[in-house]
């Protein structure tokens, strides 16, 4: 009987971890759809920059996003 | 005079209980809901967690929505004072306005009407007493478990039990007296016993401490027919009036905060006392209609008292709902805050914050922001350079370049009256709560201490920079003021893009800024460069200077990495993307 129990009670423990689990992986998506879309926006607003210096920075901001896309990646 | 007042209580309490052995019961019954009260609200500020805090700083931009909290969360937390203290914790943080903060007060006044209805329901139709010993019983079980939440529920549990159990006790308490008193004998009729009645309701409120008490005991005494309704509903207008009376003596030595919201409710709950009392045989009337449609019984006085006082209070709250702007102009105007006299003061931290760990975190994470905002003009300062100059500004090195005015500044003193002494009271106010914070909250507060230790650290390094900035400025030797000038552009554009960060609502944008201020950062190091090698070699500058340069170049390779840090610290509070820059940093260092 109070075997029992304690297997339940691990079994419910087990559940809210995988829960916790499945939260952070959405964050983690959440999190790279976002990239994705800033990305995108730069790259879109290196187009029509007019000087080559706010154009670097740009890029140089769009290549830190990459890396960390790929962080991400790795990571899952 | 206070003392002399409680002393003379007590010794009529004694009298009293030895006069008539019955009314021992209704003391104790009162009591003991006092008691359960304050279990309830220590239960459901350890259910919570913090919940409710979060939901009271985030939902009182509008005064609709603030109302709306106020009522929905007192009832369910039936506790008034603590929304009141979580209220006046945020004002005075400055987490919230202060119409969103009467908003939610107002409110409260409406869902604290739901104790009444709790009492009059449960207390005096069902067995309660048979419901209480049991709640009791699992409330004290439910307190030795570790986790938070379960303690929550029992102390909750053990509260509503001693609520039970006060009321059985001041049921019985009443039944007992009738036999040998009838207190009903003492009812005036008319306007002369509203008057009287209502001083009663006040007088007994400020005794007791609690209206909620005042109101459990009136509707026990209407039930059990030792007073009659009109004058019930006299003593219940007294309690309102009563309540906030108590609340103002609380607000006179306290903050302009504090005072501003105790004279908000006294004038919310007086007028409509007025304006209730100069038509109450007609409201009476319109209680007794209500009644009726609502199904409650012709001579259930206790559910008619209980459906007064919400009617009573919504009415309040209707009138006063369109003049929440003026009221808070008028306390604006008649309870000035503290203008700062010295900058070096702190803005935020208020010990009577300290009550709600919470908002105590987010006011060290605002004083920590003023820190590093004295920091920055300090800084700015030192590399001769003022912050309405370059801020916002596009081209930063010719600004850089044309500013060659020294600024006099004794960074030492500074450090000592501006940057320390901030940072010492921020560390020693986050010691009054420190403890009652959990998990990622308490590592926050780690996180800020070490931002106030880095904006310390950083504003100790320019001290040596600052007199070679100034030396070099008006060097004849053009290679040695152009390096000088790019270590000042540097943390010049630190500051500004810092400037930016703070106004950027989306954290990931924080987060790339801050890695491209790091990348740049790399172009600082005269070593790694090759730089330093060239301007020696080729005789541009001489020993001396370079070692002087190598110094004040790491000097300042360290002030932006500092300030990095603290950028990251204060305007990244989602944990994914902290835990982003993390392993960022850690793949970086692999």
């Amino acid at each position: 009987m109070k075997l029992e129990k304690i297997y339940e009670k691990i079994k419910e423990y087990l559940l809210l971890i995988e829960e916790d689990k499945d939260l952070e992986e959405k964050e983690v998506k959440k999190l790279q759809e976002k990239i994705e879309n800033k990305i995108s926006k730069l790259k879109e607003k290196t187009k029509f920059s007019k000087n080559i210096e706010e154009e670097n920075k740009l890029k140089e901001e769009i290549s830190i996003l990459k890396k960390f896309k790929k962080q991400l990646k790795e990571k899952k | 005079m206070k003392k002399y007042l409680s002393y003379i209580l007590l010794a009529l309490l004694c009298y009293l209980l030895y006069e008539n052995a019955d009314s021992k019961f209704i003391v104790a019954g009162v009591g003991i809901f006092i008691i359960g009260m304050h279990f309830m609200e220590d239960g459901f500020k350890l259910f919570s967690g913090g919940m409710l805090e979060k939901l009271i700083s985030k939902s009182t931009d509008t005064t609709y929505k603030a109302i709306g909290l106020g009522v929905i969360s007192t009832a369910v937390l039936q506790s008034s004072s603590l929304i009141a203290i979580i209220v006046i914790s945020f004002l005075s943080a400055k987490l919230i306005t202060l119409s969103g903060a009467i908003g939610v007060v107002f409110g409260s006044n409406v869902g604290t009407t739901a104790t009444a209805w709790i009492v009059s329901y449960f207390g005096m139709k069902i067995n309660i007493e048979a419901l209480a010993l049991p709640m009791i019983i699992f409330g004290v079980i439910f307190r030795f478990y570790k986790n938070k939440t379960v303690q929550g529920i029992g102390n909750i549990l053990l509260g509503l039990g001693f609520v039970f159990l006060g009321i059985g006790y001041m049921k019985d308490g009443f039944e007992d007296l009738k036999q040998g008193i009838d207190l009903s004998q003492f009812a005036i009729e008319g306007y002369k016993g509203i008057f009287i009645y209502i001083l009663v309701g006040i007088v007994a409120t400020i005794i007791i401490q609690s209206s909620s008490a005042t109101l459990a005991l009136t509707i026990t005494a209407l039930a059990t027919g030792q007073i009659i309704y009109i004058n019930a509903i006299a003593i219940t207008i007294g309690a309102n009036i009563g309540t906030t009376i108590t609340a103002v003596m609380g607000a006179m030595v306290s903050n302009s905060n504090s005072k501003r919201m105790a004279l908000a409710l006294l004038i919310f709950n007086t007028v409509t006392a007025v304006i209730v009392t100069s038509i109450l045989f007609y409201f009476v009337d319109f209680i007794d209609y209500l009644s009726k449609n609502i199904g409650i019984d012709e001579k259930d006085y206790a559910m008619k008292l209980s459906l007064f006082h919400t009617v009573f209070n919504i009415s309040g709250l209707f009138i006063f709902s369109f003049f929440i702007p003026k009221l808070v102009n008028f306390l604006k105007k008649l309870f000035v805050e503290d203008k700062e006299v010295y900058i070096q003061n702190t803005k935020f931290l208020d010990m009577q914050v300290v009550a709600v760990p919470f908002a105590a975190l987010k006011a060290t994470r605002k004083e920590t922001v003023h820190l590093y905002e004295n920091a920055s003009e300090v800084l700015s300062h030192a590399i001769m350079l003022h912050r309405h100059r370059y801020l916002g500004k596009t081209d930063i090195s010719s600004i850089v370049k044309e500013s060659t005015d020294i600024i006099e500044l004794n960074i030492e003193e500074f450090y000592q009256t501006r940057i320390k002494s901030l940072y010492s009271d921020i560390i020693d106010y986050s010691t009054y709560f420190i403890n009652d914070l959990e998990g990622s909250e308490r590592a926050y507060l780690y996180e800020l201490r070490s931002a106030c230790r880095d904006i310390a650290e950083a504003v100790k390094n320019t001290e040596e920079l600052q007199e070679n900035i100034s030396k070099y400025l008006l060097s004849n030797n053009d290679y040695i003021k152009d390096e000088y000038n790019s270590l000042r552009e540097a943390i010049a554009k630190t500051i500004n893009t810092i400037n930016e960060i703070k106004s950027s609502k989306d954290e990931l944008d924080v987060l790339a800024k801050s890695e491209l201020l790091k990348e740049y950062l790399k172009s600082l190091d005269v070593i790694a460069t090759g730089r330093i090698d060239v301007l020696i070699r080729e005789k541009r500058i001489d020993k001396k200077m370079a070692t002087t340069l190598l110094n004040d170049s790491s000097h300042a390779y360290n002030i932006i990495n500092k300030l990095i840090n603290v950028a990251k610290i204060l305007w990244i509070e989602d944990l994914t993307i902290k835990q982003l820059g993390e392993d960022y940093e850690a793949g970086k260092n692999l």
